[in-house]
């Protein structure tokens, strides 16, 4: 399923490491680490955790995009 | 798109005839052939039996050392790895993770192998072989006690090198609720990760259970192997299939 992330961008933001993000949403860093480069899509639970703890939607971070159409904007 | 429906199950249903078909003649040239040749092939077999029955001890000791030896450069190479790695590069920590991956793999393929090679020593000591043979039976069986423990301790110390690259795990490799206490502080990924790789292999279990069957009755032809051995297959099989399909019912 395609879901692209600006995952990283948010993550350096708020400052952390993979390893603290990880314990901030009780996922390991090898998963946030699987998220980032695209190779796993999060649950919408894991997702929404991760958005609140970055302080921003869930669209700010994840984007369906489907045969080259951009879903967000 | 209903006759494209009613077509493809045509196929489907077509193949399925074909495949049994050639099944049958496969098992059915399979038996020709083993009973045309039952004696060479039952003599050879037996040969094999008694070489490796005979050599049990030494080939426990060989089994072991090659496990021991395989097992220890992973760990100790994978702690090398852990000590290099600055925390933040991701090349590095797969590269760590692979290798205690690996290193896990030998202790329990060791366990298995060394397990298998018990079967032979039991077997020279059934036979009631001279003197000689009940001390290296005994010094093989002293040997298979060894590299087990140590295989264990080994796993446990892999685990906390692994703890060491993810804090979040529990569990003690010589607790006897590891597995569950492990799979309990895996993330959605880690358990979706276990699961695939279960489901893999209860796939490659039918396939392989299917071919020790197809052995099994040719073996009965050619060997008399009795009814133990379809036994034990059916009883692995059956339990396999029924815990799978009441635990997928309870979803």
């Amino acid at each position: 399923m395609p879901l692209k992330n600006r995952l990283k961008e948010h993550r350096a933001r708020m400052g952390w490491n993979q390893q603290e993000l990880g314990t901030l949403v009780g996922a390991s860093r090898q998963t946030i680490s699987l998220i980032e480069r695209g190779d796993y899509s999060p649950s919408v639970t894991l997702a929404l955790k991760i958005a609140d703890r970055c302080g921003v939607k869930v669209e700010d971070i994840f984007m369906y995009e489907e045969d080259g159409i951009d879903g967000g904007e | 798109m209903e006759a494209n429906k009613v077509g493809s199950r045509r196929q489907t249903t077509m193949k399925f005839w074909v495949i049994l078909l050639i099944s049958t003649l496969v098992g059915g040239i399979g038996g020709f052939f083993s009973q045309m040749y039952e004696r060479s092939i039952y003599e050879t077999a037996m040969n094999v039996r008694d070489w490796s029955i005979s050599k049990a001890t030494y080939i426990m000791a060989a089994v072991s050392i090659i496990i021991l030896v395989s097992a220890l450069f992973y760990y100790f190479r994978s702690k090398r790895l852990v000590q290099e790695w600055d925390q933040e590069d991701e090349e590095m920590f797969d590269k760590i993770d692979k290798t205690q991956g690996i290193a896990l793999m030998i202790t329990t393929i060791g366990c298995i192998l060394t397990m298998i090679v018990f079967g032979l020593l039991m077997a020279n000591i059934v036979n009631g072989q001279l003197e000689n043979d009940i001390i290296l039976n005994m010094i093989g069986i002293g040997v298979f006690i060894a590299v087990n423990i140590a295989l264990t301790f080994l796993q446990r110390r892999i685990v906390d090198e692994t703890k060491k690259l993810r804090p979040e795990k529990q569990g003690d490799a010589l607790e006897v609720n590891f597995r569950k206490r492990w799979v309990e502080s895996c993330d959605e990924q880690e358990r979706q990760k276990i699961y695939k790789a279960a489901y893999k292999a209860f796939n490659a279990g039918n396939i392989l259970y299917m071919i020790l069957f197809i052995v099994l009755v040719i073996g009965q032809v050619v060997f008399h192997l009795g009814i133990a051995p379809m036994l034990v297959l059916g009883i692995i099989w059956l339990v396999q299939i029924l815990v799978y399909q009441l635990e997928a019912m309870k979803i």
